[in-house]
């Protein structure tokens, strides 16, 4: 049924009359940058999310249906830091007529890991690269689009204010933050938290007995309280680490991008994965 | 000790019994998955907290981690307080809410000064009420 929908939407798209045809069509390979993309955009824009919330940005791979929607693209969002590693598809189905931007790429002050998302403040420049490419393509839409941008981050600026009211009932020397993978240094950075990952920064590779044994050691000495999950986790490395270091599981947390239900949104998810970490860690 | 038999194994009972307590409590180790222990907490420090705004009066209310330690009403421009808290060298943030009666801007700045150690300053600002989190991290 999705899939229809999303047929649909792509031949009403390329089908559509001359004043609807002007509209920027995007296609979107991340699940924040479809939201951001299309918050900003408004009815200016059509968006192809193609990277669906709850979809695991690292096992993705394009479609020859989803490339069909990059071929009648003029921007493409990507994460960029090297996350997606199918952009030579991407880029010869597009034929270059379209904008790749790399978001990630864009951002200051980043590091090897590509979950920038996790951060409010990164998701608050990505939204004005966003709006400054949008202007850029659709230059007569550009008020529109700053107007649209400014609302968004508006929010975005509210989202913050209660993330840290939140954190702040924790005390910062208890702020230690153990997920499944490397996908939190940002947000660790953000609130003051210390990130222990279990895998690294991508979710596909398996910790090896060593780190799994130093991770053990160094929990048990912070007398860290509770670790959080991940569905792609082998559940053996989580219960062997709860075992020998008595630490709890504190829940499950969104680090790819918006999940399905409460966290279907970027603010939703935001507050998920706060929430639970304030309430397994106090 | 010509008691009753009965007492007196009653006496013996209750003697090993007295003694296992201490013993369990010196040979007994934690059973893996037992919850641990909350962390230890950071020593307590003298902490003196100082609010100056740029206009008078105005109404405040400082909270540290979930707790109001310290509201009232602030009649000059600067108000002065010496409170003991937990100052881990991670620092501390507290929850900064202050209002003044007329509707313009304002803004507040809050000097931390740790005992013996150099004083931390934030300035928040705002139109008419102010309410944020402040973080203060130890310098040295």
């Amino acid at each position: 049924m999705k899939k229809l929908a999303l047929s649909a939407a792509f031949l009403l798209a390329a089908l559509a009359p001359a004043s609807a045809a002007e509209r920027v069509v995007i296609a979107s390979f991340s699940s924040v940058l479809t939201e951001i993309a299309e918050k900003v955009g408004g009815d200016q824009v059509v968006v192809f999310g193609l990277v669906r919330p709850g979809v695991d940005p690292h096992e993705y791979e394009p479609t020859p249906a989803d490339l069909k929607k990059v071929s009648a693209a003029r921007l493409i969002l990507t994460n960029g830091r090297n996350l997606e590693n199918y952009l030579n598809k991407v880029q010869q189905a597009s034929g270059e007529k379209a904008e790749l931007l790399r978001v990630g790429d864009e951002l200051p002050g980043l590091t090897s890991d590509p979950h920038w998302w996790n951060s409010v403040s990164n998701v608050e420049g990505a939204t004005r690269i966003v709006r400054d490419a949008l202007s850029r393509l659709d230059p007569a839409g550009a008020a529109d689009f700053a107007k649209n941008a400014q609302t968004y981050l508006a929010g975005l600026e509210e989202l913050q204010r209660w993330a840290r009211r939140e954190v702040a009932e924790l005390p910062r020397d208890r702020r230690i933050l153990v997920t499944a993978h490397e996908a939190f240094q940002y947000f660790a950075r953000e609130f003051g938290f210390r990130n222990l990952a279990i895998e690294g920064v991508n979710s596909e590779s398996e910790p090896s007995n060593r780190h799994v044994a130093e991770l053990i050691d160094r929990m048990k000495k912070e007398n860290v309280k509770a670790i959080f999950v991940e569905s792609t986790l082998n559940p053996k490395v989580t219960e062997e680490i709860t075992r020998e270091t008595g630490a709890k599981i504190g829940g499950i947390l969104y680090a790819d991008g918006l999940g399905k239900g409460e966290a279907g949104t970027y603010a939703g998810m935001i507050r998920h994965n706060v929430s639970t970490i304030v309430e397994a860690l106090k | 000790m010509r008691g009753s038999p009965l007492l007196r194994a009653g006496l013996v009972l209750l003697a090993l019994f007295a003694l296992l307590l201490p013993l369990r409590s010196l040979t007994s180790s934690r059973a893996p998955g037992e919850v641990m222990s909350e962390a230890p907490t950071s020593k307590v420090t003298r902490v003196r907290l100082v609010l100056t705004a740029t206009s008078a009066p105005f109404h405040f209310a400082i909270s540290h981690l979930g707790k109001v330690i310290w509201e009232g009403a602030c009649n000059e421009n600067s108000c002065t307080k010496e409170l003991a808290l937990p100052f881990p060298p991670e620092g501390i943030d507290l929850l900064v809410a202050a209002s003044w009666p007329a509707e313009k801007e304002a803004a507040l700045r809050v000097e931390v000064t740790p005992n013996d150690t150099p004083a931390i300053a934030q300035t928040l600002w705002g139109t008419a009420r102010v309410d944020d989190v402040l973080t203060f991290v130890p310098t040295r």
